[in-house]
C-alpha cells in the first residue's frame, strides 16, 4: 500500500482513539491523542493549547450520561510524511430519560504530525452545524 | 523488518479490518444471512450479553437468519481503533449505532460497542470472535 494508506490508516487510528476515549471518560488518553504543543478549539472556547491546559479542559468533559461520538466522511485533505491535515463529520448521541438521541452534529477540521510513528493531534478545531 | 514494511503492514491490516466490519454491518441489514456467516472463521463466534456464546458456522446462520430484518434498519459502525495487530490475527473496538425505521420515523434502538478479533485467512481478514457491550 502507499504511504498515503499508511497516514490514512494512522490518521484513522487517532480518530478513533480520541472519540472513544471521550466517551469512556478517560481524559488522559484523550490528552496522549495530541501532540505535546497540541491544541483544540471548541465553539466559544478558544484556542486550548499544550496538555496541561488540555487536561484542565477535559477534565471537565468526562460524560455524566452514556455518549457516543460518532465520526464519519473522514477526508484527508493534504499529506505528507509527517504533517496532515483532515475533515470529518460528527454526530453526538446522548443518552437521556427517553432514549439516544442526536445531541449535536459538527464538523472536526485537524491538523495532525507523525510523531515516532503515531499520528497526533497538531490542532482539533470543532464547529457546530446550526 | 523494515519501519517502512511495518507501516505497510498496518495499513494493509487495517483496510482488511474495516472491510469485514463494513461486510458484516451491510450484510445484516440487508438480511443476508449467507453472506454474513461467511465473514466469521469456521470457528467464528459471537458472544452477545443474555445470549451468550454462538459458535461456528451452523450456530451462526441459525441465530443471525433469526434476527433477520423486519423493518428498515441500519448498523452505523464508527471508530474503528485497531489495538493489536501482526500478519496473521488483529483485534480492534468500535462503536456501533443501530437504528430502524418506524412509523415515527428512523430512531436510534441501541448503541454498543464491538470487541472483534480477527484471522487472516489466505489474504481475507475474518472474525473469529465478537463480542457486544451494549451502552446503557
Amino acid at each position: 500500500m502507499s504511504g498515503q494508506a499508511s497516514a490514512t490508516a494512522g490518521i484513522q487510528q487517532a480518530i478513533a482513539a480520541y472519540a472513544q476515549a471521550l466517551d469512556d471518560g478517560r481524559t488522559d488518553d484523550v490528552i496522549a491523542t495530541f501532540c505535546e504543543d497540541g491544541a483544540a478549539e471548541f465553539p466559544g472556547s478558544g484556542r486550548i493549547e499544550g496538555h496541561a491546559a488540555l487536561r484542565a479542559t477535559y477534565s471537565q468533559l468526562v460524560p455524566r450520561a452514556p455518549q457516543r461520538h460518532v465520526l464519519v466522511n473522514t477526508r484527508i485533505t493534504t499529506c505528507d510524511d509527517d504533517h496532515a491535515t483532515a475533515v470529518s463529520d460528527l454526530v453526538l448521541f446522548g443518552r437521556g430519560e427517553a432514549g439516544w438521541s442526536i445531541g449535536l452534529v459538527g464538523r472536526y477540521d485537524d491538523t495532525l504530525r507523525c510523531v515516532n510513528g503515531a499520528w497526533l493531534f497538531q490542532s482539533r478545531t470543532l464547529t457546530f452545524v446550526e | 523488518m523494515s519501519g517502512t514494511d511495518v507501516e505497510v503492514a498496518f495499513a494493509d491490516v487495517a483496510a482488511g479490518v474495516r472491510a469485514a466490519i463494513a461486510a458484516h454491518a451491510q450484510a445484516q441489514d440487508d438480511g443476508r444471512t449467507d453472506d454474513l456467516v461467511e465473514l466469521y472463521c469456521s470457528d467464528g463466534a459471537v458472544d452477545v450479553p443474555q445470549i451468550g456464546l454462538i459458535e461456528g458456522h451452523a450456530a451462526l446462520r441459525e441465530a443471525f437468519g433469526g434476527w433477520g430484518p423486519t423493518v428498515p434498519q441500519r448498523h452505523m459502525v464508527s471508530n474503528i481503533l485497531i489495538t493489536a495487530w501482526n500478519e496473521r490475527e488483529a483485534t480492534s473496538i468500535s462503536d456501533v449505532v443501530f437504528s430502524q425505521k418506524g412509523e415515527g420515523g428512523w430512531a436510534v434502538q441501541v448503541v454498543a460497542r464491538y470487541h472483534d478479533q480477527f484471522r487472516n485467512e489466505a489474504g481475507t481478514w475474518r472474525l473469529s470472535r465478537r463480542s457486544m457491550q451494549f451502552v446503557t
